[in-house]
């Protein structure tokens, strides 16, 4: 997201007419650096998620039709204290409605304005988690 | 396009999410999901009984083809349930296997076998010495530190209380 939107402002000041933003993951290399060894034989709880092998690009330029990026808002670290490496949702859920929040301040907008919000893979622990968080600070 | 771009000088810098760390933890405790105990206890029984008949079934094999005593095939089981296990993990099926049966494949020998193995096989792209050496007491380094603690701690008990051993 961090690269779309640089992406978008490369573009946007014509720095470039196409700029390629992409991101990838690797399963092995998360669970390496984060959690156990790859073959060791620990019981994941039921909050455990599974990093995806995998990449998504995207090529952004001038045209003027299809979908645009109209605006973007950089999101912080919101470390709560959580240690879990089994409860990624748990950990990044904070961060997630902060950057919501801070959206929604600063366009003015609020979530009635978008047909779909997406977030990262926050999971069935932290949608509920990020959920509850918005609700608590009146947002949705 | 921000709605007022003109005040966005004045933005505060506290975070629009005000919620403390403590609160924010007990949110998140509520959300998860709890670990099913009593399964997990029936299929760790399940599994570790399994092994443990498995490597009774091999000693036996021992006792009788190479006619040793129960105390002398007892090396040579443990070797080859260690084998056992690291065959296992380097075919990818221990984690598998672990991960239905929790402790029942982690307290057995097999168990400390997979977590040295599993270590060596990782850190095998970080070189002999520098990767497989340094990190393959990675997780079972504990158990050995904790050993030698533990038996220095009884060893210690014994001699002060004057209950002896071996001389």
């Amino acid at each position: 997201m961090e690269s779309l939107a640089l992406a978008a402002l490369i573009v946007d000041s014509e720095a470039g007419d196409y700029v390629l933003a992409g991101t990838t993951s690797h399963n092995c290399t998360a669970e390496k650096q984060f959690r156990y060894p790859n073959e060791y034989g620990s019981q994941k709880p039921p909050s455990a998620q599974y990093t995806v092998t995998g990449s998504g690009a995207v090529v952004l330029g001038h045209a003027k039709t299809g979908t645009v990026v109209d605006c973007a808002t950089i999101g912080r670290v919101m470390d709560m204290g959580i240690k879990d490496p089994f409860n990624m949702g748990g950990a990044m859920a904070p961060a997630a409605a902060d950057t919501l929040l801070s959206h929604f301040r600063d366009t003015g907008r609020d979530p009635g304005y978008y047909d779909l919000i997406v977030t990262g893979d926050l999971a069935s622990v932290g949608l509920p988690i990020a959920k509850e968080l918005l609700k608590k600070m009146g947002s949705i | 396009m921000p709605a007022k771009s003109g005040q966005r000088g004045f933005r505060t810098n506290t975070s629009p999410l005000s919620i403390n760390e403590k609160d924010y933890q007990s949110v998140s405790q509520k959300h998860e999901p709890s670990r099913k105990v009593f399964a997990n206890c029936v299929r760790a029984f399940l599994v570790g009984g399994v092994i443990y008949v498995i490597g009774q079934a091999i000693q036996e094999a021992f006792m009788a083809g190479m006619h040793l005593s129960a105390k002398d095939a007892s090396a040579p089981t443990s070797s080859m349930m260690i084998l056992l296990s690291v065959i296992l993990t380097c075919i990818g099926v221990y984690d598998k296997i672990a991960q239905w049966a929790g402790a029942g494949t982690a307290v057995p020998i097999t168990g400390f076998a997979n977590s040295m193995c599993s270590a060596a096989l990782e850190y095998r792209s970080e070189g002999l010495v520098l990767g497989v050496g340094a990190n393959m007491f990675k997780l079972a380094g504990s158990v050995i530190v904790f050993g030698v603690v533990a038996a220095f701690v009884v060893g210690v008990i014994y001699a002060v209380l004057g209950l002896g051993g071996h001389h």
